[in-house]
């Protein structure tokens, strides 16, 4: 991986550890600290509902006893006590313009006489105001609330009081019902959602709690009232501060990524170049130099890798001349070996023939015919190796073009005839696009085919193959004679050295320079079945498009 | 006006230790079974519905000494009963006189005797609270009273006497009760019988009476052309010729003379006209179209009348702002006669001319038949009833007034009042 | 005792007040005191509500409280058919127009789909409806009534408030002693049948009941309805709960548990009287033993009908709301105008419905009624030949009343109570008579 991304990678790391230890820590603790106050809430709706029934209480044992002393309650109650039958409804005139939902004056049996709200009872006994004592505080019990549409039973917070004028033989009870709009009122003053319900009792209910509902239950008589606090809000906020966290810390995590990023490319960046510089060293380009920049150890590393370079460069050239002159002593020392060889035969024979002459030898006629022709030859021998080396030394400069080497390998395998006895087998490989010299190309296969045919005189296989391997283009040659020996190994490339009797040892050493000068090399190998192998390898141009 | 003591009706209480004095002073004692046993049924009634005391008792009848009667026994009765009791002074407005006199419950009965005697009122709560200022609560029904019993004598006696001036009497009973309104009565003597017979035009019919109160005869009016413009109240004129009735009823177009053949009326003759007073010097005269008024002829700037009579050359006109004028025979100066009902009859007693007329000013379940003379009042005699005619009529000898009178029922009644020697 | 003695003097004999005229005399205004709840309405579904109507659109005859029939607007003749109507000349309508039999016949086929008293009071006509259609279409000048069996209570119920000839809805639509001027006013009309009334026209005003008390105490009002009544006067607005063959049951619930004199004394209040048999007291209705079952059970639920605008209907329509739902049933009310009861009853809405008619006072013509809220035409009209065919009028009485008994337990309609005029006079209005239904006859009134 990249030194840049590794680099990103540990600033998104660095920035994400502190989020990863504060964020739910911060979460845990927020969770705690809002359930403690829905609680909280909870348990101050149910104070205030607690409140507001005290304060209903009072005030329903304040109106009672005012409508108890209420003149037309007492004149009411006077015609109840004289025997005159009351109105039904006489008691509406007492409950106008006050407070109460439930008044009702009942006789010393419990029967209901005259009610402001259920005049409809009148004469029966309403059930649960009969449970009511005068002087006994307000209590909820359960009355009948009487409309269009039928008759149900409420929970209502009611009160008696004995009216005085009556001397006993009236009674008032009055109250408050606790409906649908006493829950709603209560719902408002307490946020939170109300229901009031008992066995029997018509359901009210108002307000709303949504997400989790936390409790509180009041026991009002034979009715029950639960407060809910939702925790829909909390959980919003709750939810909104997560949400802010989260925010908070993708918006770091952001930030730390794109400071990293700068940093990064800060700091790699010279790396890089130095990366690249290497590459291109690499590449051959020996005079490359990457700019100064950056402190600390990374200029230090530059400016090491600069002078490196240069170095490099210095003794890469020395040691090039240092080759070429190497080369050049092989060559006269093989040419000069090369020439004495057929020299001293010649010499010889010359010798001879001068003495036979001297000495006229009879002989010298035979003599002469018969050394003649191997004087010649040894002449011929000579100026074949004077030209081999001449064809060495004047090894022009590869004019490189484009071409497919498999194609050419190919295509010049068909032109180029075999020795009889010798199979010639082709394994072409993939498309290698390659700059090459087609001559000199064609004049190293040819040495190459040539020496292959030459090691196997009684016959054999010579198997041509281009492959790629990796950026290099392969051109192999192979044949199953008898190989090269060991002892010689890659010295077989160098100028005089041969195998062959008779041969200048230039072939080999003209196409290591052919390849050299192609950018590749000319490899001596040994083939699996033990013959030679002889390898081509130059650099491959990467596919076009 | 005062009762005579002659006339006047002590109380008896049933409460032992009380007694009712009259306004003179007197304490005397009449009984009458039949107004106890009254007042025991209302006392009764009253105690059973637990009143609140003190309760205001306040009697009206057409006999100021049987209201009286009945007041006092019932109060003593109430109040042996447990409630505390006062009799009401006063007559307007009693519900507020209770409460200004304290009570807090007031027994308001009517009495009146006709076939039984009978009792009828109600009883209310009047209790003034502080708080609700000067209106009475009206809180629930008023109880209502009623009682009948049958009546004794003692109860007649109460009734019809008592009231009257001097020398007037009301026979008690009716002569004869009409389920209609009388709108003309005449009196005599049809058949030349002796006996005086008595024509009356009602709404429907005219009948024929005499002296006993048996229909001789009806003629109905069903059918005859209307008048046209009708007429309301039952009006008309109607005189009793020799054997023969001339009547002129205000809702029909034109009057009829009926001739009495014994046993029928049939009709004859030409229509009359009408006629105030039925005497040869009877003023002609017409009837004012739509109303129960009558427009005599040949009086200077005279406007018209609702009743009047002519009789020996004296001229009474009943106006209907109340007045009357009376102008005697031969005197050119009419005598104003105030507080003159619908009725009016000239009647000679003793050689005495009297005027009697009904009261404008009464109330209209009970009347006062006003008789002046020349020279001297008779004074009022308490009718029940309105009376809205009176004729002179003979019967069995004396002259007497034959009164229609209407009852609050819808009907009327003839009534005979007699000057008592 | 001396205080007693005292008490008693205080007694003063004195002169009766003088507060009357002998004669009416013409002019000022009558004035009336209503009650919020009390409308003039055309039907004479309350007593109230009738004398108010009566001012501008008097009934066809005045029925005496002794029983005579005196005719107003029309005259009556026994044909052999039946009885002829024939209107008198000078009954005209505010417009001018004169009452016609085709009028006359127009009215009462309005009456005919609104009111059960007048289909009662009309059942014994032979095709009453086509009889009707014909005469309104025709010019004629009488209304010939054949009838389908002997009816002699015929004329009488003829006199009843809701067969009063009326053109249209409006105030100003009927023939009446006054005409009307404005939805408060009247005028007096010189030339009705009758003559014309006393006073010069007459003014009605809505007033709280405090208000209307002391008004007439204050003599600034001289009627008042609404408030009181007299309880010796006929009582004849009957209130029936009336219920159909499905819906019985209900009715079964409710009949034990019903305390009519409770019901009358706490709820209806007013000159009310509990009517336990299907004839009112003040005819003789008589009840028949008490079952004696034991209270049931129900379960569901009902509607019942009632009246808006009766006070005491409301109650007890509340009080059967409580009574039905101690058995176990809901019940659901729903007020309606007397007009949208009719019609919505008869369409056939609701299961149970409190109905108040003015009976007349005559036990045939009740039972008539009776029986056309029962809403059995043809059974109805069995029972009215029966009892017409009785000629003697007591007798006709006697078997009513026993017939009535015999029905009580059959018809689906429940007695309940009775009420009569609410209203209280200035005691110095003369001449107020009181009709066989209980209501004022205003016509005649004036004051000193």
């Amino acid at each position: 991986m990249r030194l840049r991304t590794l680099l990103l990678l540990a600033f998104a790391l660095l920035a994400l550890l502190p989020l990863a230890v504060t964020v739910p820590f911060a979460k845990r603790r927020i969770e705690v600290t809002f359930s403690r106050e829905l609680a909280a809430r909870a348990d101050s709706a149910a104070r205030l509902a607690s409140a507001e029934l005290d304060r209903l209480r009072s005030d329903v044992d304040q109106s009672v006893s005012a409508c108890a002393a209420d003149p037309l309650t007492e004149s009411v109650a006077l015609q109840l006590e004289s025997g005159i039958p009351p109105a039904a409804d006489a008691m509406r005139g007492v409950a106008e313009g006050r407070p109460l939902t439930v008044l009702t004056l009942r006789d010393a049996s419990g029967v209901s006489r005259s009610s402001a709200f259920l005049p409809a009872r009148v004469g029966d006994v309403e059930p649960g105001l009969s449970a009511v004592r005068p002087g006994d505080p307000p209590a909820v019990v359960p009355v009948e609330v009487q409309n269009a549409d039928g008759v149900q039973l409420r929970p209502a917070l009611v009160a008696a009081r004995p009216v005085e004028a009556a001397h006993g033989a009236a009674t008032l009870v009055g109250g408050q019902v606790l409906d649908d709009a006493w829950v709603s009122r209560l719902a408002g003053l307490t946020g939170a959602r109300v229901e009031l319900q008992g066995p029997g009792l018509a359901p009210a209910a108002a307000g709303t709690a949504e997400g989790r509902n936390v409790r509180r239950a009041l026991p009002l008589g034979p009715a029950e009232l639960t407060l809910s606090v939702g925790s829909a809000v909390v959980d919003e906020t709750r939810a909104t501060l997560l949400r802010a966290l989260l925010t908070a810390g993708a918006l770091g995590l952001l930030l730390a990524l794109v400071a990293g990023f700068l940093f990064a490319r800060g700091i790699t960046r010279p790396v890089e170049a130095l990366t690249e510089g290497v590459r291109s060293v690499a590449g051959g380009a020996l005079d490359t130099r990457v700019p100064a920049a950056g402190s600390g150890e990374v200029r230090v590393l530059v400016d090491a890798f600069n002078r490196m370079t240069e170095d490099l460069g210095h003794a890469t050239r020395a040691l090039r001349t240092a080759e070429q002159a190497a080369a050049w002593e092989g060559v006269a020392r093989s040419l000069a070996h090369e020439l004495r060889n057929p020299l001293t035969p010649l010499q010889m024979s010359l010798e001879t023939l001068l003495a036979a002459r001297k000495a006229r030898d009879p002989r010298f006629e035979a003599l002469f015919v018969e050394s003649a022709p191997a004087m010649l030859e040894e002449v011929e021998r000579l100026r074949r190796t004077i030209d081999a080396f001449a064809r060495f030394a004047r090894l022009p400069a590869a004019q490189l073009e484009p071409l497919d080497l498999t194609a050419w390998a190919e295509q010049s395998l068909g032109v180029a005839g075999a020795r009889p006895g010798v199979s010639l087998r082709w394994e072409p490989g993939p498309s290698l696009p390659v700059r090459a010299d087609r001559d000199q190309l064609a004049q190293l296969l040819h040495n190459l085919v040539r020496n292959a045919e030459e090691a196997m005189p009684s016959g054999g296989q010579v198997t041509v193959r281009t492959k790629a391997q990796g950026d290099r283009a392969v051109l192999e040659v192979e044949d199953t004679g008898p190989g090269i020996p060991a002892e010689l190994g890659s010295r077989v490339l160098e100028p005089g050295v041969t195998t062959k009797s008779g041969g200048t040892g230039l072939g080999l050493a003209l196409g290591a320079r052919i390849a050299q000068g192609h950018g590749g090399t000319l490899e001596v190998d040994t083939a699996p079945g033990g013959g030679a192998l002889l390898r081509l390898r130059i650099p491959r141009e990467p596919a076009a498009g | 006006m005062s009762p005579g003591p002659a006339l006047v009706a002590a109380l008896l209480l049933a409460a032992p230790g009380a007694r009712a004095v009259a306004p003179g002073g007197e304490q005397v004692e009449v009984g009458s079974k039949a107004l106890e046993l009254l007042v025991a049924r209302l006392s009764d009634r009253i105690l059973a519905a637990r009143p609140e005391g003190p309760a205001a008792i306040a009697v009206q009848s057409a006999s100021p000494a049987l209201a009286n009667a009945a007041a006092a026994v019932l109060a003593s009765r109430l109040s042996a009963g447990g409630l505390p009791s006062f009799v009401l002074s006063g007559e307007e407005e009693p519900a507020s006189r209770a409460q200004a006199q304290g009570g807090a419950t007031l027994v308001q009965v009517v009495v009146r005797l006709d076939a039984d005697l009978t009792a009828a009122g109600e009883l209310r709560t009047v209790r003034r609270n502080f708080w609700s200022g000067r209106t009475p609560l009206n809180d629930g029904p008023a109880l209502a009273l009623a009682a009948s019993v049958p009546p004794d004598a003692g109860a007649r006696v109460l009734w019809a006497a008592g009231q009257g001036p001097v020398g007037l009497v009301l026979h008690p009973t009716p002569l004869v009760h009409f389920g209609e309104r009388t709108a003309a009565v005449a009196a005599g003597d049809i058949d030349g019988d002796g006996h005086g017979e008595v024509a009356v035009l009602l709404e429907s019919e005219v009948q024929l009476i005499d002296e006993s109160g048996r229909v001789l005869a009806r003629f109905p009016l069903a059918g005859l052309p209307l008048a046209p413009i009708p007429v309301r109240e039952s009006f008309g004129t109607i005189c009793i010729r020799e054997g023969h009735i001339e009547v002129v009823p205000a809702s029909l177009a034109a009057g009829l003379t009926l001739r009495f053949t014994g046993s029928a009326l049939t009709s004859t003759g030409v229509p009359p006209r009408p006629t105030l007073g039925c005497a040869g010097d009877a003023l002609p005269a017409r009837f004012v179209p739509g109303a129960a008024r009558i427009q005599p002829e040949g009086l200077p700037a005279s406007r018209p009348v609702w009743g009047g009579d002519v009789r020996r050359g004296h001229k009474a006109l009943l106006f209907p702002d109340g007045t009357a004028t009376w102008l005697p025979a031969g005197e050119s100066e009419a005598r104003q006669v105030p507080d003159a009902g619908a009725g009016g009859a000239l009647v000679d007693w003793a050689d005495e001319m009297f005027l009697a007329a009904s009261s404008d000013a009464a109330n209209p379940s009970e009347d006062r038949l006003r008789v002046v003379g020349e020279r001297s009042s008779l004074g009022d005699l308490p009718v029940p009833g309105r009376i809205l005619q009176i004729c002179r009529a003979v019967m069995n000898g004396r002259v007497v007034l034959v009164l229609g009178v209407w009852t609050p029922d819808g009907g009327s009644d003839l009534r005979i009042v007699w000057r008592r020697p | 005792m001396n205080a007693r003695r005292l008490l008693v003097l205080l007694a003063v004999v004195s002169p009766a007040a003088a507060t009357a005229a002998a004669r009416a005399r013409d002019g000022g205004t009558l004035r009336l005191a209503v009650l919020p709840e009390v409308r003039a309405d055309r039907w004479g579904e309350t007593p109230e509500g009738a004398v108010l109507r009566s001012l501008v659109a008097s009934p066809l005859c005045h029925l005496e409280a002794g029983g005579r029939v005196q005719p107003v607007l029309a005259s009556f003749q026994r044909t052999a058919d039946g009885v002829s109507i024939v209107p008198r000349a000078s009954a005209r309508f505010p417009s001018g127009t004169p009452l016609g039999a085709a009028e006359l016949a127009r009215a009462w086929a309005r009456a005919l789909e609104r009111s059960p008293a007048a289909r009662a009071a009309l059942a014994p006509v032979r095709d009453v409806a086509a009889v009707l259609e014909q005469v309104s279409r025709a010019k004629g000048t009488s209304l010939q009534l054949p009838l389908a069996h002997p009816w002699p209570d015929l004329e009488a119920s003829l006199c009843h408030p809701a067969l009063a000839p009326l053109a249209g809805d409006g105030p100003g639509e009927g023939v009446g002693a006054y005409a009307a001027d404005g939805a408060e006013r009247g005028r007096a009309v010189p030339g009705f049948p009758e003559g014309r009334p006393h006073p010069d026209g007459f003014v009605v005003s809505a007033l709280s009941r405090r208000a209307a008390q002391r008004a007439l105490e204050a003599r600034a009002a001289q009627v008042l309805l609404g408030d009181g009544g007299d309880p010796a006067a006929p009582a004849l607005l009957a209130t029936y709960l009336v219920s159909r063959p499905a819906t019985r049951p209900l009715v079964a619930l409710v009949e034990p548990r019903l305390d009519r004199a409770a019901l009358v004394r706490s709820f209806v209040g007013g000159p009310a009287s509990a009517m336990p048999g299907l004839l009112p007291p003040a005819l003789g209705g008589l009840d028949r033993a008490a079952t004696g079952s034991s209270p049931g059970r129900g379960s569901g639920t009902a509607l019942l009908l009632y009246t808006a605008d009766r006070p005491g209907q409301r109650a007890v329509a509340q009080r059967l709301q409580i009574l039905l739902r101690d058995a176990g049933v809901q019940l659901t009310l729903a007020p309606r105008s007397p007009e949208a009861l009719d019609r919505d009853w008869r369409a056939g809405q609701g299961d149970l419905a409190l109905r108040s008619v003015l009976l007349p006072p005559l036990p045939a013509g009740a039972l008539a009624v009776v029986l056309e809220l029962a809403g059995d035409p043809a059974g109805s009209r069995r029972e009215l030949a029966t009892l017409g065919a009785v000629a003697e009028p007591a007798e006709r009485a006697a078997r009513t009343r026993e017939r009535a008994l015999q029905l009580a337990g059959t018809v689906p309609v429940l007695p309940l109570y009775v009420e009569g005029l609410r209203g209280r006079l200035d005691p110095a209005l003369v001449d107020v008579r009181r009709d066989g239904f209980g209501l004022w006859m205003l016509d005649d009134a004036w004051w000193p």
